[in-house]
Formats: C-alpha cells, sequence, structure tokens
C-alpha cells in the first residue's frame, strides 16, 4: 500500500471520525515498526487511539488524556502543579525490579518523555500501546517495556482543508485535604501533650493542658488566630486555555500538514502574575509542519518538523514546599500579617509563612524550546522487483532549558518583634542561565519488500539504527557512572517479515539486534528473534456465511526482548576506584592521606536484562455491532542487573552486579465496544480491564532473619512492615511503666497505652524488624479498568468515560505523611486523627473503645509511626474521567456560513470520584498530598471550512 | 535505468557514512580511577594504604558518624549505657541477639572489607613504578599486620572464624567454613612474626601512624594473652559445642600458654624502649604523666592508635554526621549521656592507695562528703573524670572544661563525667585513640608472669605502672589475691580503651553476672534522688541505675543470623 493511499484511508477516517462518538475498528492499518500491516491481517493486536479522542480531554499534559483509553496501558495521575502534572505510565504492569520505564517512538523514531509530555493533541494522529512479542522484538534492547508508538498529523490529496479549534476552562482542585481550624487542634493538643507526660507522672495518664479552657472557648466562639492557610493561599480556579489552527491539503506530488498550537494554563494560587510576582503557569507555543513529496517518480520524502516553546512561571518558592508548608502549619501559628507591624508574620519554627511565599519572593521562570526535525527519504525500486524499496531516515532532537528569575525575601515579625535575620530587599533580576539540555540523533536505514502473488502475501523489512544521545550530566540517568558519561550510544539491526497465505493463515518473524555502549568490547551485542501466527477463522467456510460473526481471529506469538538501561548504571564491567575517607600519620601536625577503595566488584559479563514474551489474543466482531478483544500474555524477566548479596561475608569487597533477578508478569486485557441505533438515537458503549501481577521469583536479597521477611516470592516492591494488633491498653502495663511479663516488647522506643501493639512473629518475645512481613498489595495497580457511554442524536451528542484502578494499597506513612502524623516536628492534626486513642476520664475523654489512630503524641514515635499494616489502606477509585455534551451545526446551516464543519460542546475533567479513602481519610487515592490532582469544567468551539 | 541507478548514489553515500564502526560503541574517557591506574604511582597507591589502615584500624570505634553508636565501656559496666537511642542500651538489657547489633557496631560481616583492602595493597604494590623495592616490602608487611590486627580482635569477639589468605573475587568459592581457635591463633602470631621482621622500629616524623615492629608484637601479645587467659586455655568450654568445642577453646588447659604470652610481652616491652623510643612516661607528676600517656598525640607511650583527626566539634550540627569526638568529647552534648558507674568508681584507689569508702546503696550522705571524697583520688582518677561541680583536673584553668562547659544534658546521674583522652587538650575536638600503649604491655607481663608463679617478674612489672600513677609498691606474693590487684590495675589503667569487656569475660570472673557485666549498674543520683545541678547540690546516694543482663552465651559475639542463614558458617553456642 503506498503512502497516498494509506493517507487517504487515515483522512477518510479522520473525516468520519469526527463526530463519531466513539470508533469500532480503528485504523485500517496498524501503527508500529518497519511495516503496514492492515489490521485484519495483524498478529499485534495493538490498541490506539485517535489525536482527535485525546483532544476531546482538554489537559495540558497529553499522558492525562490517557485514562482509559489504550487496554495494557497503565496511567497513574500524579502532581497537578502546572508544568509538572505528567502522570506515571507502565506498560502491561511491573514487570521487573529494575527500571521499569517504557520508550516512547514519535514517528518512527525514539525520543524523550519530555518531549512527549506537551506534544499538544492537535498534532497527534494516533498513540498506540506496542506489547506483543513480535513488534517489541525489533527494538532490541529497548523493547522489554513496551513502547508507545506516536504518529502525527500528516496532510492527504484534496481540498485544502483549514480547522480552528479552541477550548477554555476552568480548573479546580480535585480534593484539598484541610485540617483542623485552631479549636480542634489546641483540643487535641492538649491530649497529646498530656500522653507524653505519661512517664513524668509516674505512668499515669493525668490531664496536663497546654491550652487552657479559655482559650479553648476562645477558639470554639471564632476568637484568636485561626488562619486556613489554604484559604489564603489558593483562589476557587485556575484557567486553561488551548487554542489551535490546522491547514492540511495538498495535490498528488505534494502535501503538507501545519499545526499551530498555543496552551496556557494558570494555577491555584491566589498572587497575580506581574512584574513582581507570579502565579503557577505554564505557555506553551507549537508549530509543526510535516510535509510529503513525490518527486521523480521514485522518491518520496518526508519533512517532519515539529517545535515548541514552553514557558513555566511560579512563585519563588519550591512548588511542593509551599505544599508542604500548607499541610504542616497549625491554624494559630501566627496571623497572616503581624498585627503589630503590618508586615509579614514568620517564626523561626515557622519561617515560610505560605501566603508570604506567594507575595514576597518574586517568582522564578523557565524556558524550554524543544524541536524534533525528521528527515525520510524512501526510493521505491520496483524497477529492479515489484515492491522492494529503500529508505533512509534522519532525526535530529533537541531541547534546551533555560531559567531566569526576579526574587526578593522578607522579613519576619511576630507581635511587632523581627524573628529572623532575613531583611525586605528589593525585587531583583537574575539573568537567564542554561540548566539542562539534550541532543538526539538517529540515523536508519530501511530496506523492505511488499509484494502479492496470488494466494501469497508477503511484507518484510529490515533496519538499521544508529543513535546517539547526549545530556547534561545534571540531568544524567541515576546508577553507577552516569554523572560525567554523557553520551549514549547504541546501534540496532532489526527485521520484521509478515506473511499471509490464502488471507487467513498468518505468519510473522521478526528480530531485533541491539549493539549498547554500556557493555564490555565482546559483550556488547544481543539477539531478540519473535515469532508469531495467527488464524482469521471468518474466512474459512465455516464460517464465511456466519450471520453473527463477522470476524474472528486467534493469534498467538513469542519473542524476546531485553532492556540495557539499568538504575544501576553503566559499564559495570570496569573495575573503578573511588575515594574513601582519610587516614592521618604525622608525629603533632598530622597529615590527611586520602583513601582510595575499590569500589563494587566489576563484572565482565554484565549485560542487558532479558524479557521472554508470550501472548495469545482473540479478535472478533460479532452482530456487526460489538467488537471483542481479548489477550493473555506472560513476560518472563531475567537477567535482572542486581547486587549480588548472597555472596558470604568473608568477599569483604563491595559486592558486584550480576545479571541475576528474576521476575515473572502475567495477566489479561480485555476490550469490548457496542454501537447500535435505535431510532434516531445512535449510541454505543465500551468496556477494558487490564490484570497484571508480578512474581519476584529470585532476586539474591539481603539474606533477611526468617523465612517470612522475604521480599522474593512476592510481588515487585510488595510493602514490608509489622502486623498491627490493635493499641495497648492500661493493663498491659506494670506500675513501673514496663509492659507485663510474656508480653513480646517492641525495640521502637518505650511504648504506653494507646501505642500501636505489633504481632511478634518470631515469638522470640521482642517485636523488630525480624518480624516484618508483607503487609499488602504494591502501589501500582494490579488491575484497571475503564467503560465509556455515548449517545448521538440528531445533532447532538453525549459521552462519558469512566477510568478506575482496583487491587492496590497505599501506605499513608508514604503517601500523605504530613496528612496522617498529627503534631509530630510541630505540624498540625487532621480529622483523621480525631478518634485517637485517649484515656482522661476526669474530662469525659475515653475513646479506648472506638479508637482508630494512636494515642497523640507530639515527640517523634518510631513505634506507631512506622510501616505496618495499620497504615496500609485500599486505593480502589472510580472516576468519571471526562464527560462532553456536544452540538454540530447542521448541513443547511453550515452551508450559509461557508463552513463544512461546526461543533460547540462543553465538557468535565474528572468531575467525579469514588474511593475508599477519599471517603475515609478526605484524601485522593491518586495524589494524597502536594499540588492536586485537576478538575475541570470547559466550553469549546471547532470550525473546519 | 541508468538514472534511476544513479540516483541510488545518495542511498549508497549515507550507508557508507552510517557504516557500524567499532569505536562507536567504545567508552568514553571520564575521570574515575580504575584498577589500571590506582597501583601505577606511589601517589596513588598511598590512598590504598590510607584506606587500609582507617577501616582496619577502626575496629570498634564509633567513627563512622552513626547518630546512635556506642562505646565499648558502655557495655563493660563502667560507664552506664548512655543515651537510651544509642546500640548500647539494648545489648545491656536484653543482650546479645543473632539479629541484632552486636558489639562490634558495624558487625562482624564489616571485618572482611579492611582485610580485602588490605590484601588488595599487598598483592598489587609490586604493580607500582615509582617505589623501592624496600619500600614495597615494608607495605606488604604493615598490610600483613593490619589483616592480623583484625584477626587478633575477632578471635577474642568470637574465636574462631573463616580464614582469609587472599583478596576473594566474587567468583572464588567463598563458603569458607570457620577455622578452629588454634588455627586462627596461629595464623596471627605467624603474620605478626612475619611483619615484625621486616617493620621498621620507627618511621620519620611525617609518617608516624604507621605499623612498627612493635606494634605487630602488640597484635601478637594481646593475641598470646587471651590464649592463655581460661576462657580459652581450656578443654572444656563455656557452652558445649560438641564436635565443634575447638572453635571456642583451645582444648585442654596448658600452663605453658601463660609462659608464652609472658615472653611474648617481655618481647614486645624490649623492642618498643630499645628500638621504638618507646617509654612509660614518668616525671613524678602522676596527674600529668598519666594524662600525657592517654592524651597527647603520639606520645612515648602510644605504640599504634587510630589517627583520626575530626577537628571540629560537634555541637548541635548534623545528627547524621557525628564525628568520634562527639562521643568521647565531654564538651558535646551526645558525650555528656555517658557518666561514670559506681560499680567502676570502686576500682580506683585513694591517693595514698587505700580503697575509698563510698556509702552504701541507699545511704544519703551530705554534697559536700562527695566533693571531699573526690579530691582524695589517686592521679588516674582525676586524669580521667570530672566530679559534679567541679573544674576537670586535667585541664586547669581551661574555660573549655570549666563545671559549666561539660555539664550539658546528661543524664541526671553518674558518679563523674568522663573527661579522659583530652587531658590539657584545651579546645582541640579530636584525640587519637590509642590501640596500644605500652602500659598494657606492662600488665600484660605482670598478669603472664603471676600466672606462672614469677611472682617477682609480676611484681617488677606491675609496680612500674603503680609507680607512675604515684601508688605506693604492691608487694602481695600470694598468687590469688595478686590476680585480684592486677586484674584491678587494668580496670583502672586502662579505662576506656576497649580492654575491660573482654578482659572480664576472658578471666571468666565469677561475678560477671552480678555487677560486672549483669545484674546491677548503679551510679550516684542527687538531691534525693533527683537530678544532679550544676551548682547546688544538697547530697548525693548511690542507687543502682538499671540491672543489666549477663547470660553464658555472651562470652562469646554471635555471629549474624543473616550470615548463618547462608549455610556455611557455624552460630556460636547459645544464639
Amino acid at each position: 500500500m503506498s503512502w497516498q493511499s494509506l493517507h487517504a484511508q487515515e483522512a477518510g477516517r479522520a473525516n468520519s471520525t469526527d463526530t463519531a462518538i466513539i470508533e469500532l475498528l480503528q485504523a485500517e492499518v496498524e501503527p508500529g515498526p518497519l511495516l503496514q500491516i492492515r489490521k485484519e491481517y495483524s498478529l499485534t493486536g495493538t490498541p490506539s487511539v485517535s489525536g482527535t479522542i485525546l483532544y476531546r480531554t482538554p489537559v495540558p499534559n497529553i499522558t492525562n488524556a490517557l485514562y482509559g483509553r489504550l487496554p495494557g496501558l497503565t496511567v497513574k495521575q500524579g502532581s497537578g502543579e502546572p508544568g509538572y502534572d505528567a502522570a506515571e505510565l507502565l506498560i502491561r504492569g511491573v514487570g521487573s525490579y529494575d527500571n521499569t520505564s517504557l520508550v516512547i517512538y514519535i514517528d518512527g523514531f525514539q525520543t524523550t518523555l519530555s518531549y512527549f509530555n506537551y506534544l499538544p493533541a492537535s498534532e497527534i494522529e494516533s498513540i498506540s500501546v506496542l506489547k506483543d512479542p513480535v513488534t517489541l522484538a525489533t527494538f532490541g534492547m529497548k523493547g522489554a517495556n513496551g513502547v508507545l508508538w506516536v504518529i502525527t498529523k500528516r496532510g492527504f490529496a484534496g481540498r485544502r482543508k483549514i480547522q480552528v479549534q479552541m477550548v477554555n476552562g476552568i480548573q479546580q482542585p480535585q480534593r484539598i485535604t484541610k485540617p483542623y481550624g485552631s479549636y480542634d487542634y489546641a483540643r487535641l493538643y492538649n491530649q497529646a501533650i498530656s500522653n507524653d507526660n505519661y512517664a513524668l507522672n509516674g505512668y499515669q495518664y493525668k490531664y496536663t493542658p497546654q491550652y487552657t479552657e479559655a482559650q479553648l472557648d476562645e477558639y470554639r466562639n471564632g476568637g484568636g488566630v485561626n488562619v486556613d492557610w489554604y484559604d489564603q493561599v489558593l483562589k476557587k480556579n485556575g484557567l486553561y486555555t488551548d487554542a489551535n489552527v490546522v491547514f492540511s491539503g495538498g495535490g498528488a506530488d505534494t502535501r503538507y500538514a501545519l499545526i499551530l498550537d498555543y496552551m496556557r494554563q494558570r494555577g491555584l494560587y491566589d498572587v497575580a502574575t506581574n512584574a513582581t510576582s507570579s502565579n503557577a503557569q505554564i505557555q506553551r507555543f507549537n508549530i509543526r509542519s510535516n510535509l510529503d513529496f513525490n518527486f521523480f517518480k521514485i522518491f518520496e520524502a518526508k519533512v517532519d518538523l515539529g517545535g515548541r516553546i514552553e514557558d513555566r512561571r511560579y512563585p519563588n518558592f519550591n512548588g511542593p514546599a509551599l505544599w508542604t508548608n500548607l499541610a504542616r502549619y497549625p491554624s494559630n501559628v501566627y496571623p497572616v500579617i503581624d498585627e503589630a507591624t503590618g508586615r509579614w508574620s514568620g517564626t523561626t519554627l515557622f519561617p515560610h509563612n505560605p501566603v508570604a511565599s506567594l507575595n514576597g519572593l518574586g517568582w522564578t521562570s523557565t524556558h524550554d524550546r524543544t524541536l524534533q526535525a525528521n528527515f525520510n527519504l524512501k526510493q521505491k525500486l520496483d524497477f529492479i522487483t515489484p515492491g522492494l524499496y529503500l529508505n533512509e531516515g534522519v532525526s535530529f532532537n533537541t531541547w534546551t532549558r533555560t531559567a531566569a528569575s526576579k526574587t526578593a525575601t522578607y522579613a519576619r515579625f511576630y507581635n511587632g518583634i523581627q524573628t529572623t535575620t532575613d531583611k525586605q530587599t528589593d525585587i531583583i533580576a537574575n539573568g537567564a542561565t542554561p540548566v539542562d539540555q539534550f541532543d538526539w540523533k538517529q540515523y536508519t536505514l530501511t530496506t523492505g519488500y511488499n509484494r502479492t502473488f496470488g494466494i501469497h502475501a508477503f511484507a518484510g523489512a529490515v533496519q538499521f539504527l544508529q543513535s546517539n544521545f547526549m545530556t547534561d550530566a545534571g540531568i544524567n540517568n541515576p546508577g553507577q557512572n552516569t554523572g560525567n558519561n554523557i553520551f549514549y550510544h547504541f546501534y540496532n539491526v532489526n527485521g520484521r517479515f509478515h506473511y499471509t497465505y490464502k488471507e487467513r493463515y498468518l505468519l510473522e518473524l521478526a528480530f531485533g539486534s541491539t549493539g549498547s555502549d554500556n557493555y564490555a568490547p565482546g559483550r556488547r551485542w544481543g539477539f531478540y528473534p519473535a515469532l508469531a501466527a495467527g488464524w482469521i477463522l471468518s474466512k474459512e467456510s465455516f464460517l464465511a456465511n456466519s450471520k453473527w460473526v463477522n470476524y474472528l481471529k486467534l493469534r498467538a506469538g513469542a519473542g524476546s526482548s531485553a532492556n540495557d538501561y539499568s538504575r544501576h548504571g553503566r559499564y559495570l564491567y570496569q573495575q573503578y576506584f573511588v575515594s574513601n575517607g582519610s587516614f592521618y600519620t604525622g608525629n603533632s601536625s598530622l597529615a590527611a592521606n586520602g583513601g582510595i577503595i575499590q569500589s563494587y566488584a566489576a563484572n565482565p559479563d554484565i549485560f542487558a536484562e532479558k524479557s521472554i514474551k508470550y501472548n495469545a489474543g482473540i479478535e472478533a466482531t460479532l452482530f456487526k455491532k460489538l467488537a471483542l478483544t481479548l489477550d493473555l500474555f506472560r513476560d518472563n524477566r531475567s537477567d535482572i542487573v542486581t547486587q549480588n548479596n548472597d555472596l558470604m561475608a568473608m568477599y569483604g569487597g563491595i559486592l558486584p552486579y550480576v545479571n541475576l533477578g528474576k521476575v515473572t508478569n502475567r495477566g489479561i486485557e480485555a476490550s469490548a465496544s457496542f454501537n447500535d441505533q435505535a431510532g434516531a438515537f445512535d449510541y454505543t458503549a465500551g468496556f477494558m480491564v487490564s490484570y497484571a501481577s508480578n512474581k519476584v521469583n529470585y532476586r539474591a536479597e539481603v539474606p533477611v532473619v526468617n523465612d517470612f521477611n522475604k521480599t522474593t516470592g512476592l510481588p515487585v516492591n510488595a510493602p514490608m512492615g509489622l502486623i498491627a494488633d490493635g493499641f495497648y491498653d492500661i493493663t498491659d502495663f506494670n506500675a513501673d511503666g514496663t509492659l507485663k511479663a510474656g508480653l513480646p516488647v517492641p525495640v521502637f522506643g518505650a511504648v504506653q497505652p494507646g501505642d500501636l501493639k505489633y504481632k511478634d512473629l518470631d515469638n522470640n518475645k521482642r517485636v523488630d524488624q525480624a518480624d516484618i512481613t508483607n503487609i499488602g498489595h504494591a502501589d501500582y495497580p494490579r488491575i484497571t479498568y475503564a467503560f465509556n457511554l455515548g449517545l448521538r442524536y440528531k445533532g447532538f451528542d453525549l459521552s462519558a468515560l469512566f477510568q478506575g484502578a482496583a487491587s492496590y494499597h497505599i501506605n499513608l506513612l508514604n503517601s500523605a505523611w504530613n496528612q496522617t502524623v498529627a503534631f509530630v516536628n510541630n505540624t498540625t492534626v487532621y480529622p483523621m486523627a480525631a478518634n485517637a486513642w485517649a484515656y482522661y476520664p476526669d474530662q469525659g475523654i475515653d475513646t479506648r473503645a472506638v479508637a482508630d489512630y494512636p494515642r497523640l503524641t507530639t515527640k517523634a514515635n518510631d513505634n506507631n509511626y512506622r510501616a505496618s499494616s495499620f497504615w496500609m489502606k485500599r486505593g480502589n477509585f472510580l472516576r468519571l474521567r471526562n464527560a462532553e455534551l456536544g452540538y454540530n451545526l447542521p448541513a443547511a446551516a453550515l452551508k450559509k456560513l461557508h463552513l463544512d464543519k461546526l461543533r460547540v460542546y462543553i465538557s468535565a475533567v474528572n468531575a467525579f470520584t469514588w474511593s475508599y479513602i477519599g471517603e475515609q481519610y478526605d484524601l485522593d487515592p491518586e495524589t494524597p498530598a502536594g499540588y492536586p490532582g485537576m478538575r475541570s469544567f470547559n466550553a469549546g468551539i471547532s470550525l473546519t471550512f | 535505468m541508468r538514472n534511476k541507478i544513479r540516483l541510488l548514489i545518495i542511498p549508497a553515500i549515507t550507508i557508507a557514512v552510517s557504516a557500524c564502526k567499532k569505536e562507536f560503541l567504545q567508552m568514553p574517557i571520564s575521570n574515575a580511577t580504575t584498577v589500571d591506574s590506582v597501583f601505577t604511582t606511589t601517589v596513588k597507591a598511598q590512598g590504598a594504604i590510607a584506606n587500609a589502615y582507617r577501616n582496619a584500624l577502626g575496629q570498634g570505634l564509633p567513627w563512622k558518624n552513626w547518630w546512635n553508636a556506642m562505646l565499648q565501656e558502655n557495655l563493660s559496666g563502667g560507664m552506664n549505657y548512655g543515651f537510651s537511642w544509642t546500640m548500647a542500651k539494648d545489648i545491656v538489657l536484653n543482650g546479645m541477639s543473632a539479629s541484632g547489633v552486636n558489639e562490634d557496631m558495624d558487625g562482624y560481616v564489616m571485618n572482611f572489607p579492611p582485610i580485602r583492602q588490605a590484601y588488595l595493597v599487598k598483592e598489587n604494590i609490586d604493580k607500582v613504578t615509582d617505589m623501592p623495592e624496600g619500600e614495597k616490602a615494608i607495605v606488604k608487611a604493615e598490610m600483613q599486620a593490619l589483616i592480623a590486627y583484625r584477626y587478633e580482635q575477632m578471635f577474642i569477639m568470637y574465636g574462631g572464624v573463616p580464614i582469609v589468605s587472599s583478596s576473594l573475587k566474587a567468583t572464588d568459592s567463598l563458603a569458607i567454613p570457620r577455622s578452629p581457635l588454634q588455627q586462627v591463633l596461629d595464623s596471627v602470631v605467624s603474620w605478626c612474626d612475619q611483619a615484625a621482621a621486616v617493620l621498621p622500629s620507627k618511621w620519620p616524623d611525617t609518617w608516624t601512624g604507621r605499623m612498627t615492629k612493635a606494634a605487630a608484637l602488640a597484635i601478637r601479645s594481646k593475641a598470646l594473652l587471651h590464649a592463655a587467659r581460661p576462657l580459652f586455655n581450656t578443654g572444656t568450654p563455656y557452652l558445649d559445642m560438641g564436635a565443634n568445642n575447638n572453635l571456642i577453646c583451645l582444648g585442654n588447659t596448658d600452663a605453658n600458654r601463660w609462659t608464652v604470652a609472658a615472653q611474648a610481652a617481655e618481647a614486645l616491652i624490649t623492642e618498643a624502649e630499645t628500638s621504638g623510643g618507646a617509654y612509660i612516661i614518668n616525671t613524678g607528676n602522676p596527674l600529668d604523666d598519666y594524662g600525657t600517656a592517654t592524651s597527647v598525640p603520639s606520645n612515648a607511650e602510644v605504640l599504634l592508635a587510630f589517627k583520626f583527626k575530626n577537628d571540629v566539634l560537634f555541637d548541635a550540627g548534623n545528627w547524621n554526621n557525628l564525628p568520634m569526638n562527639a562521643f568521647y568529647n565531654c564538651r558535646v552534648w551526645e558525650a555528656q549521656g555517658n557518666v561514670l558507674t559506681t560499680n567502676q568508681l570502686e576500682n580506683y584507689y585513694k591517693a595514698d592507695g587505700s580503697n575509698q569508702s563510698w556509702p552504701d546503696a541507699g545511704t544519703t550522705l551530705p554534697f559536700s562528703d562527695y566533693t571531699a571524697k573526690m579530691n582524695q583520688m589517686e592521679a588516674r582518677f582525676k586524669s580521667t573524670f570530672q566530679p559534679w561541680e567541679m573544674d576537670a583536673w586535667n585541664n586547669p584553668g581551661d574555660a573549655n572544661w570549666r563545671n559549666n562547659s561539660t555539664f550539658g544534658s546528661g543524664p541526671g546521674f553518674g558518679c563523674a563525667r568522663i573527661v579522659k583522652f583530652y587531658a590539657k587538650a584545651g579546645g582541640r575536638a579530636w584525640f587519637e585513640f590509642p590501640i596500644f600503649r605500652l602500659a598494657a604491655a606492662y600488665l600484660t607481663a605482670a598478669e603472664a608472669w603471676n600466672e606462672v608463679g614469677q611472682t617477682q617478674k609480676a611484681l617488677d612489672r606491675l609496680n612500674k605502672i603503680r609507680q607512675r600513677a604515684g601508688l605506693p609498691m604492691v608487694t602481695e606474693t600470694d598468687q590469688i589475691r595478686l590476680r585480684a590487684i592486677i586484674q584491678r590495675e587494668w580496670a583502672v589503667e586502662c579505662y576506656d580503651e576497649n580492654y575491660r569487656l573482654h578482659d572480664v569475660k576472658h578471666w571468666k570472673l565469677p561475678n560477671i553476672a552480678n555487677g560486672i557485666l549483669g545484674g546491677p549498674i548503679r551510679a550516684m543520683s542527687f538531691n534525693n534522688g533527683a537530678a544532679v545541678k550544676l551548682t547546688g547540690n544538697t547530697n548525693y546516694t548511690d542507687k543502682v541505675i538499671y540491672t543489666a543482663l549477663w547470660a553464658p552465651k555472651q562470652y562469646l559475639n554471635p555471629f549474624p543470623q543473616t550470615e548463618v542463614n547462608k549455610g556455611y558458617l557455624v552460630q556460636n553456642p547459645g544464639y
């Protein structure tokens, strides 16, 4: 199939889906490397989503448009801070305890996650998830964690088309978890401080309040200092705008798509964006020009330029630190403005008045410039033999970031007295400084052959790739030997061969062969083959005339791939020596002798982590209305780079990194979509679910004391901790404050009634780290699911997408420390701790029977606030990710306006969330702390003429 | 057709340009040091040597910046266990366990990195191009002596341990079992003999601190002394291990081991005093002399020191970066958590050599009585301790060591503050921990000669130390009574020098569970059982501050359970 006919098809599809609510069958040609295989004959089952669909979720960061769109892709929401709001992406869950990051290709060339994040939906034709053994084998050492395959929009032959789209929205936090006000703070603080005097009071609970009844009364009646820091710092809404223009068209020899896009997102901070201060903000300017030329009959050239500027501005105070302060500062520390002086309040204990952090420090900004320039030149060698071609490709990808700021400092006052040495200064401009950069040069040379002879159809291609990536030391990868080694080189030679017999029997072979610069000479190349076969049953005579089976395909494949991008670093085959302290010699004046020690033992055999993947699937279309896909997979990882803790102590060196780890990951993906009509109503419904469950089979873990301490045999990152067994009661203690005989003694500091009690699993009468065991699921979901509904009536359409995740746990101490741990380190208290264990009968306080939180304390408590089953909570949630109501002007009206199309719509993103942790603890299940995830309400218009 | 083929020149050129080049995957030059470069020049090799010294000699000392480190004396009853967060507390109250912290702090496993480092230097030093052969031989001997030191210490703490005789590769068979006690002893002795034959008696001033002949002989002497003491010198170990008894005892009781130990100590004294330039400092001023011997860097009595200079006094700084001085220098609040116990106080004599009469437990006496009795104590006490409401005797007139300079935030009880190693140190934050002092060699000789019945020789050696301390000469000739006197002398002379804990175990003292390592640990409390005050204390009482746990299994340390789980290591009995 030529580019031309292909694009005609794509274009036709794009037209038809502009108003469709949900696509039943996506692209005719399945996106993927090297070959263009019609979806019907594909053996890969690659799910795709079109840019048009993604555009319907108006979000600044494209990763947040991917929820529930692609079976097999886990999308985990993160922070909502403008400019830093990427969701975390995983393909088929977690397959390794080393690096699991997926790889991104845009228009056939690898690029970085940061480039992908702010690619506007208006530039995107489609995004696909490559997860099958065959296509991943072709990526060699880049393939093991899966690939996100992005195609940008191209022009097509036909009438010039101009599309103008604009959307505006208001954004609100999904949830703000607010602490108690001053009254409840003071009331509970009295408990906490009394609890802390337990030992001083002769191991008795005696009420020794800090706040008097009069003070409490004042707070209760609205007097005293009672600042709602969130209210002071945040405004109700942030704003979002995106506008773009797409010009496309062309003739037989020249086609073009020119896309301009502007996006601006303003954050939640209640501060003006002007010369001296700034809200959190990102502005993005995109331009993309994708050109196709045919010339001299045998040449097809593609020139794709995608350029972008990202401007970010923030208050000159670290965003995460500001949100930590909001979460930590009690309501009664001071008023925003010191009353005596009219200046910013601040104390040495609470130096960063959150309102002053926005208004008193100036602002900072970063300025990013990105370009991806791809050139492809194809020669059709039909004159040698029909179907033969050559293609040369070059990609230049570059990014730089500079920073500039205008900064000031402010003096802090409390009751008229200056409390810190900070001085009030005028705002000054700091010149632009370079921050980071990368550039990536890739060259490809491809030869391919496509031909059909009667009942045989063959398509095959072989490609050679040279990749040359360079970055700054500052953002280089973690692990050994990465800081200074900023050059990343690799070769990949790969091929893919697809064969169809009688339009029903399918066979595909693929391979990738990668040469990586991470390994020792002679150990640099790895070869990864794959094989898949399929059978289109619906083409067989027994089904050909079936009324209800329109299409039915069985397919299965197996293949290998690898990952050379270990978190442990590079050049692990080299023996390094590193400096290590000093020893002194000399008589009276000592001289230091800098010490040098052998670094980790070199492993000359170190190599890439290996993956063997198996996949079996069914695709079916039934009753011409229902499309079904089911995939089963298994991924056997081996040779995971791991420090070998099995070595005996006598080795005495820093342990070597060895290819020894083994993880098995397996799961199911299923999706279904249905569409039908009832009178003037068109309706669609879709459902998808992905399940992935892994297990570490071997990891040479640090030897453990007891068998149940082992993490081997559990899923990757399975949480380990103590098993909580209620609270200590007063009757558990002797008069001298010691635990009664027979009770196991915890070793994390003295305990008292109301502290968490743990199970002594090894029955040695001590509760220590040798009693830890698995306390729940890991923090990534094993199940993600989504369903969507669509309705169309005349010019109106209505759609909704729900997405959820299940089967995972959140450790409150890891995810929301400040919201969970009350008072410790002068922090505030949240309603979560309202029902803390307390026993002051004279004050009418006795929660012993109903307590769901350990006794309050103002001091660090290593016993209560440590990993245990007590703090593990179900993470399950369901969100309404997107809901949209649209109206398309009827054809008659359009004609009068000289328009091809006009559509207006309103939409809501993340309007509702249902979750256990939200109901029980007032926390968002995905973004429980920090800058919250966004919910938005938008209105848009789209014009084509 | 020809035109078309011509057009193909473009791709042909592309292929030529991008053809696989081998260098493309080559590692770029960076700034790292590799095995090829580390042993090329003396300057770089010295880095490896320095590291071997530091890591080998730091055994059992709190130099790793740990926030919860301890001193060995925290465990021996000579001082309280320190602050509640130190590692010592759990060991003192609950005993050692195979899954807990052991007295070595960084643990059994961490004995082997310095041993490996020493072997690496020893095996590779010949590659250095600009070092004379003679120096290389000395470096090898130094490394051998460092290895011997770690093994001597492990021998005392663990009994028989696996013997490593080269730098092992990760691919070597590493499941080396424990060697019998005798074999470990023989190895240590022969390593010391080999090293002593090559090592210099003295180093030039700039290199003072490196291994000398006397240091190697001191290692040997310490090993042989412990081989002669009752814990190992027996056919009946402290707990039965059946066929593995040879891992924890020497198989018989042999009086000749004492003769060997005595001769080893004498050989050490001879070498140190004739060629090494060492001597027992005795100018007739006991307070200053003992202070000099324990506190002045590179003084004439030190045979080997841990020369580790933390020049910054830890004040309220970073908890994750506690320098060694934070645990020893009483001007620092962390060190203020350690106070003298009554158990140890009672070992000190009055200046006239008689015993002080301290109040019985429960008897409350006026604070003036406390002050008066403290002033009557012997010079070594005054050089080691600073009683409450007094400026330190060992830094007279120095503002850094006044009563209020070291008061800080201790536990509120205790017989006195500990100021050892800082005599006349003034504002100097650091000190050198004396690993081997000549005085210990004298006490070793005294102990060993007494055991073989050479009473006069024993008294000669003992009295040299007593004389310097300003105490009257001992004339006791009864072996048992003299033994007790010598043991008391060890406790006093070498307080806080990491001897006491193993001395009392290896002597198998009958009262070990009753007020030595186990049982009631006592200290003075003040003002009717309340906390001591900077000034204005009214009275003092001796009280039990806690009951320490002793169990016979604790004669030797446990091997970590995580290492035993690997299946090649026999655990010590009882764990």
